[in-house]
């Protein structure tokens, strides 16, 4: 049995599609037969606040949030908001983030650190990082809405990621609307070739 | 969605909680279902209205009748009724609907309380509690609810849990002829998890209700709900939701025992096989009335015991008491030994360092080093293109200085907050309308109460008559955004459909306003800024009460409504050629899609919701449509 199963942490901020990723990971884990628990955190904005979530697969059944150092992989919406909860990676993380930034600063003139600075302590904190500009691949894909199919593409891609990739790309058709599909289908084609030319 | 009506039994799927607790419903038969929605509990009903929808486009009829009700205190007096016609009803409402609802529960209690009117239909109350109060104005513990009333209550763990529990609290109801209050936390209900189904039930459909007797005796009606309690007692007593786990693992020098209940259960579990200790958890499920002797027994056979749970010392005062009858000298650590915090959401940080000081052990789930760059919090504000912003950027130019804000609950109390801080106080739903009457009276000064649409059909008519009655000179201005927007857009009395997708009688908030005698009443497109701050010129200026009707649709909803239908979403840009950095658009509008690079604004063109609002904002003209983006 496998005692420590796959702890994934998503980060991003509101309306960019963490909780829809973390439902489609967790749906398809179910269908391999997997035990799931899965939290969101986040405020009481609609859009452009801070969310994390959480997808722990394994076994048996686990407490659905992360303790510090215990994310094996995490997924980033957003730089800044990986950096954010860099404290529950450790030495053996495997780090895949959307380099683009939500830089608002209103209204509390919060100004956006260099980009660099992020990545660089993100680096420094992890076994691996991939960075993949998500926003230009899915507008390649077709529209912009689809960059989770990026990130989830890529993830299919990371060994340590228990679910096949057919299974995940299959759960992502069931679950998005019928006109972006396709795009969709591009999205995951996308990140999943960024992984392999990359690793 | 669809899986909660057609999953099969034996079958696995992947719910959330708040979900789960739908199709619990739907395998106890659940006949109606009522409830106003509140964050954490929304999706109920959420799941209740897509299972409507998927129902009626296959052409065939719901089996349960659900509704969005005007607030909580109609939820439960539409599923008391109900009950008291034989069907099966369940009420969901956040912690803080509670406090709506109470009236109509305690009171009801005692009128139900007869032999002659013992419940028929089992009736379930959903308490949803807010640890942490991430999107509550407090962290009201709930449970102390079914001691007040005294009722029985069952507490969920996980997502299975609290589709078995929910089922389950039907039958309770039915036997002990009491409602059954299913309390969960946050963590419980927005947690999704793989659960296995059982079978559907088979709703009852049509109630009867014979004639009510009325009995002025209270003291025997209290009598009696003592005596059904008596019987609550020997089914928590056997209750499979009660139960010990044993862990194996290395022998510590004494024997120490555990004692969670709710979400602290998982992470004592979890905790516990970090550590790798033998020990035995007592993981409680039906929490009132408590399995007495199953836990005398388990407080017995420990030399120390701790108490896992989050928010108030509830478990462990009774286990304190529980020691005491039986003279046992085990010693309890918990909050009132300074182990655990009484306030805020537990994270398995803060239960692993005092389980593992307790058991003499490392900590397995040390805290972690955040990161070295400071990161400022995301500040809470509207979403990009929200008209709230629009309505307090206008109505700030316009009011005195020496004006005072009372805020109500919704997405329009982040007004309160930087940069437009216009709320001196906000707490309760329809509470704005008051606290303007009272600041008024206790100041003099002009008073100001902004209130949105779904909180004034809520809570907002009585206070308006008040005001209204008393000739106030205060203005009201009604933040009309076509829906229940915070917690899910969901439908209310102004909206013209109901929950069942039929038509509805879509009530207008003016009309009611007038109706209700006001004679200054004054409906605007706060999109139209320069219109708005007119309006809102002669709104503060009349004596009397004035309300102000803003109206125009959650920018959220329209975008979305917008993408469905394949419509183009404009884009914009500052030519920085003519910004002249006065920075009115990033500080004082405070939309946030502008963002700042190196001393020069920019707008983020996947926040932008080209509502373009902020053209009429900029004083330089800067600001210019970029053409079409199909992002």
């Amino acid at each position: 049995m496998d005692r420590k199963g796959t702890n994934i942490l998503l980060a991003g901020v509101g309306g960019l599609g963490v909780i829809t990723a973390s439902n489609i990971i967790g749906t398809a884990a179910v269908k391999v037969g997997k035990k799931v628990s899965s939290a969101e955190v986040h405020g009481i904005a609609q859009r452009g606040g801070s969310v994390m979530g959480t997808v722990r697969i394994g076994d048996y059944s686990v407490s659905p949030l992360l303790g510090d150092g215990r994310a094996d992989i995490i997924l980033g919406f957003e730089p800044l908001e990986v950096l954010r909860n860099i404290a529950r990676a450790s030495k053996t993380t495997i780090v895949i983030t959307d380099t683009t930034p939500i830089r608002v600063i209103t209204p509390t003139r919060f100004i956006y650190p260099k980009l660099e600075d992020i990545f660089a302590e993100i680096q420094e904190r992890c076994a691996r990082l991939y960075k993949i500009d998500c926003l230009t691949l899915a507008r390649k894909a077709g529209t912009a809405i689809v960059r989770p199919s990026v990130l989830l593409g890529a993830l299919s891609e990371i060994e340590e990621f228990p679910i096949g990739a057919e299974v995940l790309l299959k759960t992502i058709e069931e679950n998005v609307p019928a006109r972006y599909k396709e795009a969709n289908i591009s999205a995951f084609k996308e990140g999943a070739n960024f992984i392999r030319a990359n690793l | 969605m669809e899986e909660i009506l057609t999953g099969k039994e034996g079958e696995r799927y992947f719910l959330l909680g708040n979900e789960a607790i739908v199709r619990g419903a739907l395998e106890a038969g659940v006949d109606i279902a009522a409830l106003y929605p509140g964050t954490p509990m929304s999706e109920i009903g959420d799941a209740f209205h897509d299972l409507v929808r998927i129902v009626l486009d296959k052409g065939e009829e719901p089996s349960f009748y659900f509704e969005w009700s005007a607030n909580e205190k109609v939820s439960l007096d539409v599923c008391i009724a109900a009950s008291l016609s034989g069907l099966r009803a369940l009420c969901p409402m956040k912690a803080q609907g509670f406090n709506v609802a109470a009236d109509s529960f305690l009171d009801y209690l005692t009128a139900c309380s007869l032999v002659e009117t013992d419940i028929k239909g089992g009736l379930v109350l959903v308490c949803a509690d807010d640890p942490g109060g991430t999107s509550s104005v407090n962290e009201q513990d709930d449970r102390y609810v079914s001691i007040m009333a005294d009722v029985p209550m069952l507490e969920p763990s996980n997502c299975q849990e609290i589709k078995d529990m929910t089922q389950k609290a039907f039958d309770i109801a039915e036997e002990v002829h009491l409602p059954v209050l299913l309390r969960t936390v946050n963590t419980v209900n927005l947690s999704r998890g793989d659960l296995v189904f059982g079978k559907l039930g088979v709703p009852r459909r049509t109630g009867e209700i014979k004639g009510v007797p009325i009995s002025f005796d209270r003291t025997r009606c209290h009598a009696n709900i003592m005596k059904k309690m008596e019987k609550a007692k020997e089914l928590s007593e056997k209750s499979e939701f009660n139960r010990v786990i044993s862990f194996n693992g290395v022998k510590t020098g004494k024997k120490i025992g555990i004692v969670a209940s709710s979400i602290s259960i998982s992470y004592a579990a979890e905790i516990v096989r970090e550590l790798g200790v033998e020990t035995e958890l007592l993981a409680l499920g039906f929490t009132n009335p408590l399995p007495e002797t199953l836990c005398k027994d388990f407080i017995g056979k420990f030399e120390e015991l701790v108490i896992v749970e989050e928010l108030s010392p509830f478990l462990e005062t009774q286990f304190l008491k529980m020691a005491h009858e039986i003279s046992a000298k085990t010693k309890i650590w918990g909050k009132e030994t300074g182990h655990f915090p009484k306030v805020g959401q537990y994270r398995l940080e803060m239960v692993s360092e005092p389980l593992a000081r307790v058991f003499g052990m490392d900590n397995p789930i040390p805290r972690q080093e955040g990161p070295k760059i400071q990161l400022a919090a995301r500040a809470l504000t509207n979403c990009p293109g929200c008209p709230h912003r629009n309505t307090y950027y206008a109505i700030k130019q316009m009011v005195p200085g020496d004006g005072i804000f009372a805020n109500d609950q919704g997405c329009y109390l982040l007004g309160g907050l930087e940069p437009y801080k216009m709320s001196h106080a906000q707490y309760s739903m329809g509470a704005s309308i008051g606290l303007a009457c009272g600041f008024r009276q206790a100041t003099g000064k002009p008073a100001i109460a902004f209130i949105g649409d779904s909180t004034f059909f809520h809570n907002g008519m009585s206070p308006l008559a008040n005001a209204v009655h008393h000739n106030f000179d205060i203005t009201v201005v009604v933040m009309d955004n076509g829906a229940t927007a915070m917690s899910g857009f969901q439908l209310h009395p102004g909206t013209d459909r109901d929950a069942m997708c039929r038509e509805a009688i879509p009530i207008k908030i003016e009309d009611v306003v007038r109706g209700l005698g006001a004679t200054f009443v004054e409906v605007v497109n706060p999109n139209n800024i320069e219109e708005t701050k007119e309006v809102f010129q002669r709104a503060i200026a009349h004596k009397g009460v004035s309300v102000v009707v803003s109206k125009a649709l959650c920018k959220l909803m329209e975008t979305r409504e917008k993408r469905r239908q394949g419509l183009e979403i404009p884009a914009y840009e500052i030519d920085q050629e003519k910004c002249n950095q006065c920075r009115i658009c990033i500080d004082i509008y405070a939309c946030p899609a502008f963002y700042e690079v190196a001393d020069k604004i920019y707008i983020d063109d996947v926040q932008c919701t080209g509502c373009a609002v902020c053209q009429e904002v900029c004083p330089a003209g800067a600001i210019q449509e970029k053409g079409a983006d199909n992002g």
